[in-house]
């Protein structure tokens, strides 16, 4: 009789939480308007891929960049491309061998946790980042050939390489050689980057939820703001929410439904019809680096003739690429570098234009002929390019499609593998692949030539290519070395014309960075590479 | 009935393709780019000018292909372990269900994503996985229905006129649990078809440019706004072959289930 | 009955063996390896990609990686990921109570539609009313989950405005999800709930019943509801699991923090920790929830008893 009471009663409990759950969903308030409460101090802005950790010394994620360049101070800006301003020092000087960079550090500065910053945590930070237990991936490609920081005074350092290295000034403008609190490094150990980041910006790190929300708040003593920037003192805003919202339909529903206030990576398909929204403002940038481009395997067949380099270039219609997979919102790439880069020469944009006849014509020279399945043919072996890329690049998909029609046009079979990461990368660093996309942003031309051309990193490193060329890599060597802007400006041009003399890679297009905000958002500063939305000046009025 | 006729017709009109359209599924047209539904193309043109009747036409195949490869691998695994779990009973019952409890403690994404990383993206590949992670809820059913079947009288009536037991599981147990198997099959078949969408969406179901209708689905997500027939559609196909092998399902367990019989 | 139970928790541990090693090898199977696709498209020499496996503990042989992770594991320290350094603890810790909440909201969809829609399908065999809900079913079981979710965002969050579509925290974010998880199993167990308020119906318990003259709504409630139950719980037991750890395309499009995505790209970037972390408390989440069934079989039915 017990146990039958009890039966009853969890069924009548069971039935009165369905009750309760009815219940509650009638006391929703159906006429509250879209917008949720959002205080006029505080900005909600939608990221896309979100970041695997805070510590931007670590990280490879242009989303930790984002956050954290309001987090950081770097020691110097980069207003425009080539032309630096002072950020954490105040001055600084190059050797003429490019092998030693001397700063001087803006005093009174304070970390987030109230310990003083100077030359010692430059040092900290730096030896840090080339640790390898420190498994830093951008930071350690940024500081190159660094040997040691040597602390002249608690204001004055001295930065010490191995060799020359000329890019070192645009390396320490991005937010990834940002200066950290040695004594919160010492606190949190391998829990930096996590459950806290210290270092000296505008915003300190409030809350960090990776996949949802990373919350900064303003840094009420900061004082010692660039000279680039309108205002002095704390940033206006007291708080920024960085939400992580992966579908992009999602971040642009999010736009309008006021849920954030500002979104990175607006989806190319909405452009036009966002850009005649008038409650929406557009920002689009041409991002700095290397556009989308596609390697050839010099190493693998058929990749290893020129001619069938040549062809491929000439067989893409980068035009109705940019339009097909783009929707129009890029520009047709034309070289290795994109042209606001320092050096870009023009004179590469006319090579390897769309011409399948031409195209067609330079493969039946080399002996392809066409076999009766529409393939070419030579000496018995068919025309085939193998095409890896991993599907998380974006919308690799589509343009390996377009990519494939194109090459079939011209008599070239395609087969596409798109694989998961693991299985990507296993494969191209061991060169089974004719064909897979590059892309990179970075704002400096010898890094980016260095990562594409030099031979070592052919080795199984980026330089899918297996491009390997004594004459380019003593030329991408100078223009790693060379100080002097204009010797470096020639040095750049020559690799350009080098590289594309040789058929290396092909250039597909260069994308903009687009960025979208609501009316009401006004102060806002982008680099001129477009990769860091940066929200120290900026106001929101409702 | 109506699922038959249905399913039917789907079937025969993924056979007939290439004479149903004049279009490439595969060749790009960027001139005729996101075209609306219209009486050249009755449904529309994709953001590569392809002639979206025509993609979903061909990528029948494809979708129903899988979804028949994924039930049928079910089945084969998981009906032979459902039967001898529940007729031998004892230790061959305990084991084999513990097999099952940790085949269902793992989830099902991460064996597909291993079945893909190792063998490579493909649809095939995948359903592979879908399969092989159903195969346990077969083994279960059959065995539940297996148990409930033994007690019967013509089941001693076999064993007492000295039939095998290969026998008896096959001519007499077998056909009883035929129906949940059926239901669960062609349930299965539709939900192998979804599965086949969520993993395009992770980017690891079929390979582009072949079309297959989860695929078309997941590409077309990010047009919805502004061309909402390249998803739709594909969506519509979706629910209407899914609708058929369910429909199907329900006739086909009502003929094979005599108690349910009205 | 407690010796019953106290068995099926000393199983538990096999299990997490059996488990821990199949996930080990699994991963050890599948092609790439961590160090490069923790490196990416970061220009690194050999040298350099030495460094990092030294770092992330990959130039020890297999079963020194594997020892050495069930000794910190015995001594209930699931490691940290090879990528971020993050404790696997904390990872799991911070994403739990979304992706349960999650589960939990989606589970009640599914019970409330599966069950209320098998009933009334049951309950008027062969009229218009049993063939639309199985219609309805049907509808929820064809539609991909992306897809659903994404146009419930369209409908309520950028139409209607009556949900955010996106975050955690609060029920009104748990909404969308919830009914974009549990639409597509509810319509299972719509199905499985009309076949078997069907074969109940058919028991002759329920005729006499009905002969004695009982008000059919209280047959429906006594006998039929009841019984009904008995299924739930099985479901409960099957799918908890499943919608704990395979909801990443719903976290993903309503851009929730969850178990799922934190499984799905541990695999895909090879972070065993995390992976094992992961997969262990899912394993022994689904062997507590089936005990947990299987000793509310013998409540809910009193045929049903332990030896």
């Amino acid at each position: 009789m017990a146990v039958r009471m009890r039966r009853r009663e969890l069924l009548r409990k069971a039935g009165w939480n369905l009750g309760a759950i009815a219940l509650g969903s009638q006391l929703v308030d159906w006429g509250r308007p879209p917008a949720l409460a959002q205080s006029g101090a505080a900005l909600t802005c939608g990221l896309a891929m979100g970041p695997e950790t805070m510590d931007v010394t670590v990280t490879t994620s242009s989303d930790t960049g984002r956050i954290g360049l309001h987090l950081v101070d770097p020691l110097v800006w980069q207003p425009s491309a080539g032309r630096y301003a002072p950020g954490l020092a105040t001055s600084w000087s190059v050797s003429a061998d490019a092998k030693t960079y001397t700063f001087k550090l803006r005093e009174n500065v304070k970390f987030h946790d109230g310990t003083p910053f100077n030359g010692d945590a430059i040092k900290a930070t730096f030896d840090r980042v080339v640790n390898p237990d420190t498994k830093s991936q951008l930071a350690f490609n940024f500081i190159g050939p660094y040997e040691r920081t040597e602390v002249v005074g608690p204001s004055i350092v001295r930065i010490h390489f191995k060799e020359p290295y000329a890019a070192f000034l645009d390396a320490a403008s991005t937010p990834y050689l940002g200066i950290v609190s040695p004594a919160a490094l010492a606190k949190y150990g391998k829990d930096f980057g996590s459950v806290a980041f210290v270092s000296t910006g505008p915003y300190m790190m409030q809350s960090y939820r990776p996949d949802a929300e990373i919350v900064l708040v303003r840094n009420p003593n900061y004082n010692w703001a660039s000279p680039i920037f309108k205002h002095q003192g704390p940033a206006y805003l007291e708080r920024i929410s960085f939400r992580i919202i992966p579908e992009e339909a999602v971040r642009l529903a999010t736009l309008q439904t006021r849920e954030t206030q500002f979104i990175v990576n607006v989806p190319t398909r909405d452009y036009q019809r966002l850009k005649s929204d008038r409650n929406i403002v557009l920002v689009e940038i041409p991002q700095a680096g290397t556009g989308y481009s596609l390697m050839m395997n010099e190493q693998r067949n058929p990749t290893t003739e020129l001619a069938v380099r040549r062809a491929i270039q000439l067989a893409i219609d980068r035009v109705g690429f940019v339009k097909t997979v783009w929707d129009g919102v890029a520009k047709p790439g034309c070289g290795p570098i994109t042209p606001n880069i320092f050096g870009f020469d023009p004179k590469t944009c006319g090579e390897g234009a769309y011409n399948p006849e031409q195209s067609k014509r330079m493969l039946e020279d080399a002996g392809w002929k066409l076999g009766a399945d529409g393939v070419r043919q030579k000496n018995g072996q068919r025309l085939s390019l193998e095409f890896y890329f991993h599907n998380r690049f974006p919308r690799s998909q589509e343009m390996a499609t377009f990519i494939q029609a194109n090459l079939k046009v011209v008599g070239m079979d395609t087969i596409l593998h798109n694989l998961a990461p693991g299985g990507y990368f296993a494969a191209v660093r061991t060169g089974q692949q004719n064909l897979n996309f590059w892309w990179e942003t970075a704002t400096d031309p010898g890094l980016l030539l260095d990562e594409c051309f030099a031979s070592r990193h052919a080795n199984g490193g980026t330089n899918r290519n297996f491009y390997r060329n004594a004459q380019t890599d003593q030329m991408i060597q100078q223009v790693l070395a060379e100080a002097n802007p204009q010797k470096r400006k020639d040095l750049v041009a020559k690799v350009q014309q080098k590289v594309i003399s040789d058929a290396v890679m092909a250039y597909l297009a260069d994308p903009l960075s687009l960025y979208a905000y609501g009316r009401g958002l006004t102060g806002l500063w982008v680099d001129w590479g477009g990769n860091y939305p940066y929200f120290y000046d900026t106001r929101l009025s409702s | 009935m109506l699922g038959g006729v249905l399913l039917v017709l789907v079937i025969v009109a993924t056979l007939l393709a290439p004479l149903l359209t004049p279009y490439n599924p595969l060749a790009l047209s960027p001139t005729d780019r996101m075209l609306p539904p219209g009486p050249h193309h009755l449904l529309g043109t994709d953001e590569f000018g392809r002639d979206v009747l025509t993609r979903i036409l061909f990528g029948a195949r494809t979708s129903l292909r899988t979804g028949l490869v994924a039930v049928s691998l079910a089945i084969v695994i998981g009906v032979p372990m459902g039967l001898a779990s529940g007729f031998y009973g004892g230790l061959i019952d305990r084991l084999l269900m513990r097999l099952v409890d940790l085949m269902l403690t793992f989830p099902g994404i991460l064996l597909a994503l291993v079945i893909v990383a190792i063998l490579g993206p493909s649809l095939f590949n995948a359903m592979l996985a879908v399969g092989i992670s159903a195969s346990p809820t077969y083994a279960r059913v059959v065995r539940s229905s297996v148990l409930s079947t033994k007690p019967h009288f013509f089941v001693e009536a076999a064993q007492a006129i000295g039939c095998r037991n290969w026998r008896i599981m096959l001519r007499h147990i077998l056909p009883n649990v035929v129906a949940p198997i059926v239901v669960l099959g062609t349930l299965g078949v539709a939900g192998a078809i979804i599965a086949a969408a969520a993993l395009s969406f992770l980017g690891l179901g079929a390979q582009p440019p072949e079309p297959e209708w989860g695929a078309l689905l997941s590409e077309g997500r990010n047009f919805l706004l502004d061309a909402w027939w390249i998803a739709t559609f594909p969506g519509l196909a979706i629910m209407v072959t899914v609708l058929a092998i369910n429909l199907l399902g329900d006739g086909l367990r009502d003929v094979l289930d005599p108690q349910l019989r009205t | 009955m407690i010796q019953y139970i106290l068995g099926r928790f000393v199983l538990i541990v096999p299990t997490i063996v059996a488990v821990s090693i199949v996930v080990f090898l699994m991963l050890y199977l599948t092609p790439g390896d961590p160090a490069i696709i923790y490196l990416g498209d970061t220009p690194a020499t050999p040298a350099r990609v030495a460094q990092i496996r030294h770092a992330m503990g990959l130039d020890r042989p297999l079963s020194t990686q594997y020892l050495s992770y069930v000794a910190r594991l015995v001594r209930g320290d699931l490691g940290r990921s090879l990528r971020n350094d993050d404790t696997v603890l904390g990872e799991i810790q911070y994403r739990f109570p979304s992706s349960a909440q999650l589960a939990g909201a989606a589970f009640v969809v599914t019970v409330t539609l599966g069950i209320g829609l098998g009933l009334i399908s049951a309950l008027s065999r062969g009229t218009w009313l049993d063939a639309s809900a199985m219609i309805l079913a049907l509808l929820g079981v064809s539609m991909p989950i992306f897809w659903l979710g994404l146009m419930l965002i369209f409908v309520f969050s950028l139409q209607l405005g009556w949900f955010p579509a996106t975050g955690f925290g609060g029920w009104e974010r748990l909404v969308l999800p919830a009914v974009t998880l549990g639409l597509l199993t509810s319509a299972t167990l719509a199905r499985l709930a009309r076949s078997s308020v069907l074969e109940i119906l058919w028991q002759p318990y329920i005729r006499t019943a009905r002969a004695k003259g009982l008000a059919k709504g209280h047959v429906v409630r006594r006998h039929v509801l009841r019984n009904a139950l008995i299924l739930l719980i099985t479901v409960a037991g099957l799918q908890l699991g499943d919608l704990l750890s395979g909801a990443v395309i719903t976290e993903t499009v309503f851009a929730r923090p969850g178990l799922g995505k934190l499984l799905v790209d541990a695999i895909l970037n090879k972070d065993f920790p995390v992976v094992q972390g992961v997969v262990l408390l899912i394993a022994v989440a689904y062997t507590l929830i089936n005990l947990g069934v299987d000793v509310s079989y013998a409540y809910f039915d009193p045929r049903i008893r332990f030896e």
